[in-house]
């Protein structure tokens, strides 16, 4: 009977490390292909010199289609301006996108820490700039 | 006593593992995140070369524009400060330092073979091409006993005659 309360102490304090570790690589996982999407969507409106509301759909598309994600999750901040290259490097002429999706689940066990299920989530952001390669 | 010491081991080593899995993730992505702003820069000091050159047929990179281009790029994508120093929402810690060199047809007889100066890589050299190696120095991992070496990202473009 002792051998029993003390195994169940055990399980409850080591039990909660292999979730964590299962949840943190599914976390990794949903992050890089993200950013491995908003790579290939980039480099899309880098051709175009915005994104397009194409690009833009394809990216939301690529991103829900994998991971328990609704279309209305995924922020996207962008310009709705074309840019074209142009000769002389113009700082201010640089494609500037943002996008956040929400990251459902830090830690996988949170009643163990004190921690409510509303602190236990974030945003993650991909955002950079990029130079325009349309032509006029 | 037994149950507890095993208990208490088994914690530290689980902790251990925890800590490296996460540091060890954050900073793949964040190598993954350096290749993209190295593709970046090279590809966008390519749009600058000499127009009335190019339209007998030879390429005369604009090194100048070029790599103000390639300055305000790493420091927009990686957030730095004007003095390439990371900000406090950086990923990294020390100061980066990036390497540009320039291959077209005023300075290079093609094919050129090219040695990067850490021996890093050899390239073969065909094209107009751009080479950016970008340095940011060492990750930041929580563990203190790892023996960490520094991320270094290159990136060529190259112009290919079709």
């Amino acid at each position: 009977m002792k051998d029993f309360i003390v195994l169940i102490a055990v399980l409850i304090l080591l039990l909660p490390f292999p979730l964590q570790y299962a949840l943190e690589e599914y976390n990794h996982n949903q992050k890089s292909e993200i950013q491995s999407y908003v790579y290939t969507a980039k480099e899309k409106a880098k051709q175009e010199g915005y994104f397009t509301p194409e690009i833009k759909e394809q990216l939301i598309e690529n991103i829900t289609k994998n991971f328990h994600l609704k279309d209305s999750d995924v922020h996207i901040t962008t310009e709705k301006v074309r840019k074209y290259r142009q000769s002389k490097f113009n700082k201010d002429n640089l494609i500037y996108y943002k996008i956040e999706i929400p990251i459902r689940k830090i830690i996988a066990v949170p009643i163990l820490w004190g921690i409510n299920n509303d602190e236990n989530k974030t945003m993650y952001i991909v955002e950079g700039y990029a130079a325009s390669e349309a032509i006029q | 006593m037994k149950p507890f010491i095993f208990t208490l081991a088994m914690l530290i080593l689980f902790s251990i593992f925890l800590t490296y899995q996460t540091d060890n993730n954050t900073y793949n992505r964040q190598l993954e995140k350096l290749k993209q702003v190295a593709d970046e820069c090279s590809a966008t000091a390519g749009l600058f070369y000499d127009e009335e050159a190019y339209s007998t047929g030879i390429t005369v990179y604009n090194q100048e524009e070029g790599i103000k281009a390639i300055k305000h790029i790493i420091k927009k994508n990686l957030g730095l400060l004007d003095d390439h120093t990371p900000s406090s929402t950086s990923y990294w810690k020390d100061t980066i330092n990036y390497k540009t060199v320039f291959f077209d047809n005023s300075n290079t007889v093609f094919p050129y073979s090219y040695t990067d100066d850490q021996n890093r890589f050899t390239k073969l050299i065909a094209e107009p091409t751009i080479i950016v190696v970008i340095n940011v120095g060492k990750p930041s991992f929580r563990l203190k006993f790892l023996r960490l070496k520094d991320a270094v990202r290159s990136s060529a473009y190259e112009y290919l005659d079709r």
